[in-house]
């Protein structure tokens, strides 16, 4: 089922969490908003869900076709998982995910023994079922995560929204539970949104991706269209670290310093001053000099990891570059810190506004 | 075991403030306790017997017992309403509502059992509606469970307060997201919640109305056999110099006391049993 929603605001107080958001969510995808904290991400994701309401004045919601604004959670159909899990602590595990089965009218509610069998078989789905009988408090946090998720799906929901599904869970938990949730989504293509504030995260797992900064979507698209081409400086360093120059163009090039790039920058007028972001591991090391190359000297290396960091800084301007170099490269560089080399840079994003951060 | 009390800790004085609690404990609670069993075994067991369960004394414990046990389950249920209004929901005055609850316990209860008496008495402003229905209250059992509800409001809002406050819009929300309707959010959600705190609020209005006698006497009109509760009984053997008769009484309420805040404990321990 497809979403979609259209001007949504939602004040608190004097706080804009929402201003004029709009958003459309195919059929059967996995999306993910992502955003620093206060972006207004969780908001639209429980207007979404009906467990805020956006103000008067804002278009519609509408789950295929049909405006469900007016509806309340209960008759949305959605399956809500929330960062704290959530689980009735008072009710074993079985009795969690049975629960919205449970309570549905006495016409439509599932008979005892086909209840079991649901509830068991989304308890295998997850690799529960030894656990239905002990209650959440004896359960380990990514446990509890997957309880809530199937008591979620136990509904048999139309859309499946997630508030941030993984933040509470330490790394590597978190990484295993965002490939499982992505194998999930293919197996069942219910349409899923999920929220989060980790780049990694939404760039691994979702379909498409929704960056929103201060109440507004900064760009919509698939992660390798964000990833590529931020729409603007926000998406393009908050989608991973950067490193900022500041350039003049000239001939349609663009020039750092004394340096010429070789990269072209159409676009942007004659002796306009830009700003030509950077990703770290666009950032090549030499030790020859090049006519486009920056002088700079190694500052730090890091080497613990699957790539070389490297921190160096411009001899030009005395301001700090981070590089990304492969292991392999490091070590055929030989590099030591306290060291002059030249860098070269590849796939400058330039934008004629700085972004404070 | 004993020698395992002692833990490493940043603060030390573990020796110093667990004597000086056994110490104060004692001084203030078990001796003058224990006194009343001591005294009481001045009696022989067939005195002892005969004293408490005289129809007069029996019939003071059924009173006791029993007004208590309707007014603390009175409070239990107005008790979780107003401290659910309280926290619920934001009105104008809910400050001054909220100091409200707290007058029971700072007002000396003999000016509570004149106000009520006046009150309800028959001439009062309630009394003289109800008594031409033929509805009598003060100088009645009615009469007394009054007062013991009014001394017993604050303990069940005052427990079940932070704990409303404290729960967690999240399971509601997860509740209502998964179908449920309103009525049942709060009975398998919310309700199992507070349970306890409900429990304990009752066990500590019903401790407390067992032994209150100020607001009581005033109201109850202390007709033997009908109206007197037991710890008029007890002031009154004592008036009459009938002190191991006095304690006899004290030693019964005593256990019945524990045991019912016994009872009740465990009724609450099980209640919480999967919580942590």
């Amino acid at each position: 089922m497809s979403i979609e929603v259209r001007n949504i605001s939602r004040m608190f107080g004097t706080f804009a969490a929402l201003r004029n958001v709009s958003l459309k969510i195919p059929s059967g995808e996995l999306v993910a908003l992502l955003g620093p904290s206060g972006s207004g991400k969780t908001t639209l994701l429980r207007i979404i869900a009906g467990l805020d309401f956006a103000d008067p004045g804002s278009g519609p919601i509408l789950f295929h076709e049909d405006d469900v604004s007016n509806h309340d959670v209960g008759e949305r159909q959605v399956g809500f998982v929330f960062q704290h899990y959530s689980l009735f602590r008072h009710m074993n595990i079985f009795e969690n995910v049975a629960f919205g089965l449970n309570v549905r009218p006495r016409k439509s509610r599932p008979d005892k023994n086909d209840l079991k069998e649901r509830v068991l078989k989304l308890l295998k789905l997850v690799q529960l079922e030894r656990v239905a009988q002990l209650y959440p408090s004896q359960l380990s946090g990514g446990q509890r995560q997957r309880v809530a998720l199937i008591r979620a799906l136990a509904v048999e929901p139309k859309i499946l929204l997630l508030d941030e599904p993984f933040g509470a869970l330490d790394a590597k938990v978190r990484k295993e539970l965002r490939q499982w949730l992505r194998r999930l989504h293919d197996e069942m293509s219910i349409t899923s949104v999920f929220v989060t504030h980790d780049q990694e995260e939404a760039l691994e797992v979702a379909d498409r991706i929704a960056v929103l900064n201060a109440g507004r979507i900064e760009q919509e698209g698939t992660p390798e269209e964000v990833y590529d081409n931020p729409a603007n400086p926000f998406v393009c360093d908050f989608l991973g670290s950067v490193n900022l120059f500041h350039c003049r163009v000239h001939n349609d090039r663009l020039h750092i310093g004394e340096s010429e790039l070789t990269e072209v920058s159409p676009g942007h007028t004659e002796h306009s001053s830009v700003v030509a972001y950077v990703r770290p591991h666009d950032i090549e090391i030499s030790r020859t000099p090049h006519k486009d190359a920056i002088q700079s000297r190694v500052v730090h290396i890091s080497t613990a990891g699957p790539i070389a960091k490297i921190q160096l800084i411009r001899l030009d301007t005395n301001e700090m570059v981070d590089a990304e170099i492969t292991r392999q490269h490091y070590k055929q560089l030989q590099l030591r810190s306290g060291e002059l080399v030249f860098i070269n840079l590849h796939n400058p994003r330039v934008f004629v506004h700085d972004y404070v951060i | 075991m004993l020698l395992k009390f002692k833990q490493q800790s940043v603060l030390p004085g573990f020796g110093l403030s667990f004597g000086y609690t056994i110490f104060y404990l004692s001084l203030i609670v078990l001796i003058p306790l224990s006194a009343v069993f001591i005294s009481a075994g001045r009696l022989t067991w067939d005195q002892f017997w005969t004293t408490v369960t005289s129809p007069r004394v029996l019939a003071s414990y059924r009173l006791s017992f029993g007004a208590s046990f309707i007014a603390a389950a009175i409070n239990a249920v107005f008790g979780l309403l107003v401290a659910w209004v309280l926290v619920r929901y934001q009105f104008k005055g809910r400050k001054f509502f909220d100091s409200i609850i707290d007058l029971p316990f700072a007002l000396p209860t003999a000016v509570a059992g004149i106000a009520l008496t006046a009150i309800y008495a028959p001439t009062g402003w309630i009394g003289s509606f109800l008594e031409p229905l033929g509805i009598k209250t003060a100088f009645a059992p009615v009469g007394i469970v009054i007062a013991l509800t009014f001394t017993g409001l604050p303990f069940v809002v005052r427990t079940v307060q932070p704990v409303l406050a404290d729960l967690s819009k999240e399971n509601e929300e997860a509740a209502a997201s998964l179908g449920a309707t309103r009525f049942q959010t709060f009975k398998k959600i919310i309700f199992p919640e507070i349970l306890p705190s409900v429990l304990t609020g009752s066990a500590l209005a019903f401790a407390r109305a067992v032994g209150e006698y100020g607001s009581v006497v005033f109201i109850s009109g202390n007709m033997p056999m009908k109206t007197e509760i037991t710890p008029l009984l007890i002031v009154t053997k004592l008036e009459q110099f009938d002190y191991a008769g006095a304690t006899a009484i004290a030693v019964v309420m005593l256990v019945i006391s524990f045991a019912m805040l016994l009872i009740i404990n465990l009724l609450q321990r099980w209640v919480t049993r999967n919580q942590f």
